[in-house]
């Protein structure tokens, strides 16, 4: 039990903290790069060797190590020291509920792939997230500076407001899937229904082409298609929580210089920066999880590939392969979701204060409370 | 003395000594703010020992 806890521990922070948040920092020059015509990150070299700019992370990494932890004159100390780690501690922590593969049996042992498997695992996600938002007001408040104080200021307000809209949008997806536990979220994912099923049901068309045709075009049950406008509003919601381009109102480099993070220097500002980029990858996660079937390959479900795969090489062999083939889908999906954040931030210039605070109140928030509305419909209707 | 126990007065005496920070801190109004904070993270781990991350009924 604790073995198996700790190895799960030991793997969600080697393949999603220290393998792939480094390489989005890469990915981020590199994409912008492609994008606006220019070459991107190629200096930083071993003797020549430069694997096409893969060392800059690595640069990064040792030079802010290296540098001068200042502390402005007058600023809090204590509170100063403590903002960063409240602000990336979240993020290290909310990769505990998400799942990356479903439950498979070995004989009579259970292997299920989430690091601790909660019934409220979106709440959790949801209430961690909140805490990440002390860590930038403090780091505003705490730094002495008006500048700082003006970006803490406006994190907390966009911050805030997000939130509520983020807990609402995805209410209809609890509804559709009755569940709060995502790696239930997830296998209720794993299967699909027919597209024109409803012809057969209400006016029974079948036999013959059409019949054939309503049994196989199917669609992958997964949040998007039930709940296309949550997803929208949930990745809109979620990106401006992570307070990144074009959201990015509490740094604006061309208003308030940099905002929350202005004094920090040295690892206490990467340790911001690393935050940041660590919760992309729960954001793509969790969009990954809650809409695009987590770990669920389409029209695959489980136990046809078991059944597929097993007459030739067993069971036991089908079932690693199986593991094998739900890792690689999920961490396709979170990468695919990744390059997404990726285009949003660099197509989109900043949005104005007014802007980004209109948005949330005056349309997501009106929007998502009547997609709940039309939900609860549906789902009354279907029910009869 | 289990270990579920040990946690509890870890976390009990924390939320009583940052309970007691938010009242006496009149001087400083975030470090007030922050000791409710932690007075409210250290019931949730009270909570947590009492094992309600699971539902009521569901299997432990």
């Amino acid at each position: 039990m604790l073995i198996e806890a700790t190895v799960k521990v030991l793997f969600i922070f080697a393949v999603m903290v220290m393998g792939l948040a480094p390489i989005i920092t890469w990915i981020e020059r590199k994409q912008s790069a492609v994008m606006q015509d220019r070459i991107g990150a190629n200096r930083a070299d071993l003797s020549g060797i430069t694997v096409l700019g893969l060392l800059h992370p690595a640069a990064d990494v040792i030079k802010l190590m290296t540098k001068e932890d200042v502390v402005p004159d007058g600023a809090n100390r204590v509170m100063h020291m403590l903002s960063p780690l409240i602000a990336a501690v979240p993020a290290l922590i909310a990769f505990a509920v998400i799942p990356f593969g479903g439950v498979y049996q070995f004989g009579d042992t259970t292997l299920n792939l989430v690091g601790a498997d909660i019934d409220w695992g979106l709440l959790y996600i949801f209430a961690i997230g909140s805490i990440a938002a002390y860590g930038t007001v403090l780091a505003g408040w705490s730094s002495n500076n008006n500048w700082s104080m003006l970006g803490g200021l406006r994190a907390s307000a966009q911050m805030i407001s997000y939130e509520v809209t983020m807990g609402l949008t995805v209410v209809g997806v609890f509804m559709v899937f009755q569940t709060l536990r995502l790696s239930d979220m997830a296998l209720a994912q794993d299967t699909s229904f027919r597209l024109f099923g409803f012809l057969e049901l209400y006016f029974g068309l079948d036999g013959g082409v059409i019949g054939w045709l309503i049994e196989h075009i199917r669609v992958p049950a997964w949040g998007i298609v039930y709940q296309p406008l949550g997803f929208l509003m949930f990745l809109t919601a979620i990106m401006a929580e992570n307070k990144r381009p074009p959201f990015d109102i509490p740094e604006g480099e061309s208003e308030i210089i940099a905002g929350y993070h202005l004094e920090y220097s040295g690892m206490r500002f990467g340790l911001f920066f690393m935050s940041e980029f660590i919760e992309i990858i729960i954001i793509a996660a969790l969009t990954a999880t809650i809409f695009l079937g987590g770990w669920s390959v389409p029209w695959w479900t489980t136990a046809e590939i078991i059944d597929l795969v097993s007459p030739v090489m067993g069971v036991g062999f089908a079932t690693g392969l199986c593991i094998l083939i739900h890792f690689a889908t999920f961490m396709l999906k979170v990468i695919v979701m990744i390059w997404v954040q990726m285009l949003i931030r660099w197509s989109l210039p900043r949005f104005r204060y007014d802007q980004v605070m209109s948005l949330c109140w005056k349309i997501l928030l009106p929007l998502s409370v009547a997609n709940i509305f039309v939900t609860g419909v549906v789902l009354l209707w279907l029910k009869g | 003395m289990t270990v579920e126990t040990i946690l509890f007065y870890v976390f009990g005496s924390l939320a009583v000594v940052s309970a007691l920070g938010m009242v006496l801190n009149i001087r400083n109004t975030v470090a007030s703010a922050m000791s409710l904070v932690v007075t409210m993270v250290s019931l949730g781990a009270i909570y947590l020992l009492l094992r309600r991350h699971r539902r009521k009924g569901a299997a432990p």
